[in-house]
């Protein structure tokens, strides 16, 4: 279980979400993003979707479709 | 959980073992951001290529919004052009979209030096008198289709004095087969020959297109600006509609792409490959527009008829008087 607050650009939402079961895949799940429409950075740095979050973890989520 | 699947012992660049930063299905490739940048400019170096745009002595003129794609584009085609001897000119169109032009501009200055590329802005007010809002509002049009309008126009406008072989533009893979998609849908199958990597110059009239992210996708551009570096704005324009069918159309092919890893590949490649077939769809002579000279549908050009109605002046002539005024440094 790990509480991670969340930043989804655009649009500059920021939520915070509770998993329990911490992944990068499964915070996707939970904001309905599949894995071609999205990066999720730490620090900066893209995370693979099995990459483990930590409780207190900042991400922020890129959502990669954009209209033309 | 068992060693072989941990997310440790997956997540290893499969080219060097370094810590990978991201799983592209389709070419069953983790990798470390320097092999993700490898990657994308191996992508980018074969379409270049491909069409012949990497030859010492070209002139590219590159259009930078300050966005992930135009900056990728910006960063990977500067590096491959220095190699070539290639030149590259940055070029910022300021639309006067309020606070939202002022960041992008930022941004788009940002990535032109961090590329080692100059940077020219184009301030739509400056060269036409108003905003892309106020000519929205004085002709009655909706923004997103006059700023078309004024872009098409001023960044070909701007390579022909320049003296450009090619325009290069941010399209990514995604953006391609979105349009593509779109333009069968609704038939509009003489559209599809203009979405090859490059297009055709018209000596005088029109500089050709280049789209070096041909085959990188919408993900790969985000990764990339990310891994490099690459500054850039991730915002939507306040003027986007809520939901364009372009952005459909790329949720639709991203759901196929996850159940059929390497669809959208195929697609763009197919695409390519076919792209002279869809010539004989296309309706109409190149012509010329009689009051800017430059490439037109046949009478006036549509940047001309749009200003003649919201200034009574068609401003092509004009704006492209200031233009060579900007590159003799007046």
């Amino acid at each position: 279980m790990a509480r991670v607050s969340v930043e989804v650009l655009p649009g500059r939402r920021r939520l915070v979400v509770e998993l329990e079961e911490p992944t990068v895949a499964e915070l996707l799940r939970r904001l309905g993003l599949g894995r071609e429409s999205a990066v999720v950075a730490r620090d900066g740095r893209p995370l693979l979707e099995d990459a483990e979050l930590r409780d207190g973890d900042h991400v922020v989520v890129f959502i990669a479709a954009s209209g033309g | 959980m068992s060693s072989s699947s941990s997310p440790r012992a997956a997540a290893r660049c499969s080219v060097c073992g370094a810590p990978a930063v991201a799983y592209l299905p389709y070419a069953r490739l983790r990798l470390c951001p320097r092999h993700l940048a490898e990657y994308v400019e191996r992508k980018v170096r074969r379409v270049l290529r491909r069409v012949g745009a990497l030859r010492p002595g070209a002139r590219i003129v590159a259009a930078v919004s300050g966005g992930k794609d135009s900056s990728t584009m910006l960063a990977a085609l500067a590096k491959l052009a220095r190699e070539a001897g290639t030149t590259v000119h940055g070029v910022y169109l300021d639309l006067g979209l309020g606070e939202y032009s002022a960041r992008s501009r930022e941004a788009a200055e940002a990535a032109c030096r961090a590329a080692g590329v100059e940077c020219t802005v184009l301030s739509v007010k400056e060269l036409v008198g108003l905003t892309v809002p106020e000519l929205a509002r004085r002709t009655r049009r909706p923004v997103c289709s006059v700023c078309g309008v004024v872009k098409r126009f001023l960044l070909n406008a701007y390579a022909v004095e320049y003296g450009a072989d090619y325009v290069a533009m941010g399209h990514n893979a995604d953006d391609m087969i979105a349009y593509a998609v779109k333009s069968f849908l609704s038939q509009d199958l003489g559209y599809i020959a203009k979405l090859g990597p490059a297009t055709e110059s018209v000596k005088g009239l029109a500089v050709g297109r280049l789209r070096p992210l041909y085959e990188v996708f919408e993900r790969e551009t985000l990764l990339y600006a990310l891994v490099t570096g690459t500054p850039f704005l991730h915002e939507e324009c306040p003027y986007r509609p809520e939901a364009p069918i372009e952005q459909e159309i790329k949720e639709m092919m991203n759901r196929l792409e996850e159940k059929h890893p390497g669809t959208k590949m195929m697609t763009v490649r197919r695409l390519e490959r076919n792209i002279e077939a869809y010539h004989v769809f296309q309706r109409g002579e190149v012509g010329r527009c009689p009051a800017c000279g430059l490439i037109s549908a046949g009478g006036m050009c549509s940047f001309c008829r749009l200003t003649a109605r919201a200034l009574s002046e068609p401003m092509g002539s004009r704006v492209r008087e200031k233009l060579r005024g900007m590159l003799r440094g007046d």
